[in-house]
């Protein structure tokens, strides 16, 4: 079964949900982003899981997972830094990727692996609503389902999507792929609209978000704010993390505000 | 069978964004693939414009070389653009009109693909991208010249292996930004579905004509049909219409690389059931899941995954797959083209390559060689490591 929810909707408030690529720069470096991440007030943290083709990523994201790669990540250290997260907080983690990251060797280990190191979710970007096995596999782990709609899902496929009961929709605010920026908030607020009359399960929103400026935009829009780009980007260029820190906590404080 | 699958394979593994513009094709698809309107179109161009029929040639010289079955060639390397590409795109460039889309978008590996879509855009007034890996631009020169006289514009990848893989990825990257608009006209029968099913249909004009050709030229069904096989477009559309045929062997020829401890483009041979670009298939990964780089000596069978019908085809043992080496294909490219007068494309080499391995069968066999393609887009390259 999945577990509790991996955030909860409270009124006036927006969730802070930064996504980092697992290994990158440097098991260290991510270990260490994963902590400033927390200490900065995440709610939910997105941890990209690499892959030699991640086609719904842009170059700053898809760099990221090719150099995590050419540092031999594997899934054990993610495991073994997800652990050691869990000596100090609680904040849920969620996998994120690519399907055939989730099913080699086989979904089963790969489920129990990211379960038993206290991942508490899965969120497969090309993972389609009839593949109900593999979602199971993961809930039978306790790992809660996330499930990803795009501006152009049609309303046949958000019913079969629910279907699975995700325990959280990913709403991506635009027609693109990570850090391209053209966010439409006139279709975004429409759509978020009609998705919260279609489930009573929390709604978050990402791709694309960037600025302080956006942040302010969406956040009554929406239960929680995914980061991505921007947060990969300042740990590629400083692996001191500095930069990351000067990046989020603006971010972090209008969220919260 | 699910929707979309053969078997086990197939599917629709793609980010979100692009699943309603994939539901569009595929109805589309149904509603005209027997629309008379839309099938006179395609026949029109096949005619006049790609030059269909290809020929069905008997190899004389080389049947009397190898001194084993009546060899014969299907000649797709005699179409307009020298390759069976043309075939698909084609009737995917008339789909692209009909949903309203004036910006096509493709990838290519070999250039064939890409020369293919260019020249089709050329002739109907579409703008074209052609997504191509940078390794790719250096060893296919001549077409990359192609597609950009031809008034396309081409998009060089630098990233992962900078072949047709990451290609195919950032023509993917740019169809879920422009979705609306574009249309993307995939190379192979890969890809989400229903892409395969198109592309196997397009490309099936050349089985069905060999059909007709084999009763008129030999008065049986070919015994053995020969074909290379990347992603599988040229094997699966000569395969297709001989299904139902048990009497005929299915041979799809996968590229091995240098030597057997290289990791070729043998996807089914050598790979493992994942996903990739799309669909359930066989792919060369590592346990991770990770995607490996490959190695050909031909730019078009240089691609890790494989069309999940073929995948299918060989689990059900309905057709047989087998590899060639780099060095076994280059000889069979000299050799064919001194004994026949053809250069073949390297591709198309390592189907040729193969008839070395049969020449045991007996000598009132009919055997089929689907010609892919001519070598003229190889010279350069073969040229420049002849020199080495
Ligand atoms: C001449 C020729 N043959 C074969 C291929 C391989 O593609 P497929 O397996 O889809 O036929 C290519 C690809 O570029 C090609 O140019």
């Amino acid at each position: 079964m999945q577990n509790t929810s991996l955030i909860t909707i409270k009124d006036n408030q927006t969730a802070f949900i930064p996504y980092l690529v697992a290994g990158h720069t440097s098991n260290e470096v991510f270990s260490s982003a994963l902590r400033l991440l927390n200490d900065v007030g995440a709610d939910l943290i997105e941890i990209g899981i690499p892959f030699t083709d991640p086609i719904a990523e842009g170059k700053i994201i898809e760099s990221a997972h090719h150099h995590a790669l050419k540092n031999d990540f594997v899934l054990d250290d993610v495991c073994q830094i997800v652990k050691k997260f869990r000596t100090y907080s609680d904040t849920p983690v969620i996998a994120m990727g690519y399907t055939n990251s989730f099913i080699n060797p086989s979904s089963e280990l790969i489920a129990t692996k990211l379960s038993e190191c206290g991942v508490n979710g899965i969120l497969i970007v090309d993972l389609p609503a009839s593949e109900k096995s593999i979602i199971n596999t993961f809930k039978n782990n306790q790992l809660n389902h996330v499930q990803l709609i795009a501006p152009t899902t049609q309303l046949n496929l958000i019913e079969e999507f629910l279907e699975n009961d995700p325990a959280l929709i990913y709403y991506i605010t635009q027609r693109g792929i990570t850090g391209s920026n053209n966010l439409n908030l006139e279709e975004i607020s429409e759509k978020l609209s009609a998705l919260k009359k279609l489930s009573n399960k929390p709604v978050i929103t990402g791709f694309g978000i960037k600025t302080v400026e956006d942040v302010k935009n969406l956040k009554t829009l929406t239960d929680g704010i995914v980061i991505g780009s921007p947060i990969v980007e300042k740990i590629s260029l400083d692996p001191s993390l500095t930069e990351l820190k000067k990046y989020v906590e603006p971010i972090v404080e209008t969220i919260k505000a | 069978m699910n929707k979309g699958y053969f078997g086990d394979y197939g599917g629709l593994f793609i980010p979100e964004t692009l699943s309603h513009a994939l539901n569009e094709l595929e109805k589309l698809y149904t509603e005209i693939k027997d629309d008379k309107d839309f099938n006179l179109q395609l026949t029109d161009i096949y005619k006049d414009y790609v030059g269909r029929p290809s020929p069905l040639y008997f190899a004389e010289s080389l049947t009397k070389h190898l001194n084993g079955p009546k060899i014969w060639f299907k000649r797709e390397d005699l179409n307009h653009t020298g390759a069976h590409k043309i075939n698909n795109t084609v009737g995917q460039a008339l789909l692209a009109k009909m949903l309203g889309k004036k910006r096509i978008i493709a990838e290519t590996g070999a250039g064939q693909h890409g020369v293919a879509t260019a020249t089709i855009c050329a002739k109907l007034g579409l703008e074209c991208i052609v997504y191509m890996g940078a390794k790719d631009i250096e060893r296919q020169e001549l077409n990359v010249f192609k597609i950009e006289t031809l008034g396309a514009s081409i998009v060089p990848v630098h990233s992962g292996t900078a072949t047709l893989k990451d290609a195919l990825n950032e023509a993917i990257r740019d169809w879920v930004t422009n979705v609306d608009t574009s249309h993307y006209i995939i190379g192979s029968v890969t890809g989400p579905h229903p892409y395969p099913t198109i592309v196997r249909d397009f490309n099936a004009i050349s089985g069905k004509e060999l059909k007709e050709q084999s009763l008129n030229q030999f008065k049986a069904l070919p015994d053995m049909i020969i074909a290379c096989v990347g992603g599988g477009s040229n094997a699966m559309g000569v395969f297709h219409p001989f299904i139902e045929d048990k009497t005929v062997e299915l041979i799809g020829v996968e590229a091995g690389g240098k030597d057997s401890s290289d990791i070729g483009g043998a996807s089914i041979t050598d790979g493992s059931t994942g996903v990739l670009h799309g669909a359930k298939t066989k792919i060369l990964q590592s346990n991770s899941g990770n995607i490996l780089e490959t190695n050909s000596i031909s730019a078009g069978l240089d691609y890790p995954g494989v069309g999940p019908e073929h995948a299918y085809l060989a689990d059900i043992k309905r057709a047989k797959y087998v590899k060639i080496f780099d060095d076994e294909a280059l000889e069979a490219f000299y050799e064919i083209s001194r004994i026949e007068g053809i250069i073949p494309a390297l591709e198309t080499a390592h189907a040729l390559a193969y008839l070395k391995k049969i020449s045991a069968l007996d000598k009132s066999k009919n055997v089929v060689v689907n010609m892919s393609g001519r070598g003229d887009k190889d010279l350069y390259s073969v040229m420049k490591n002849a020199k080495h």
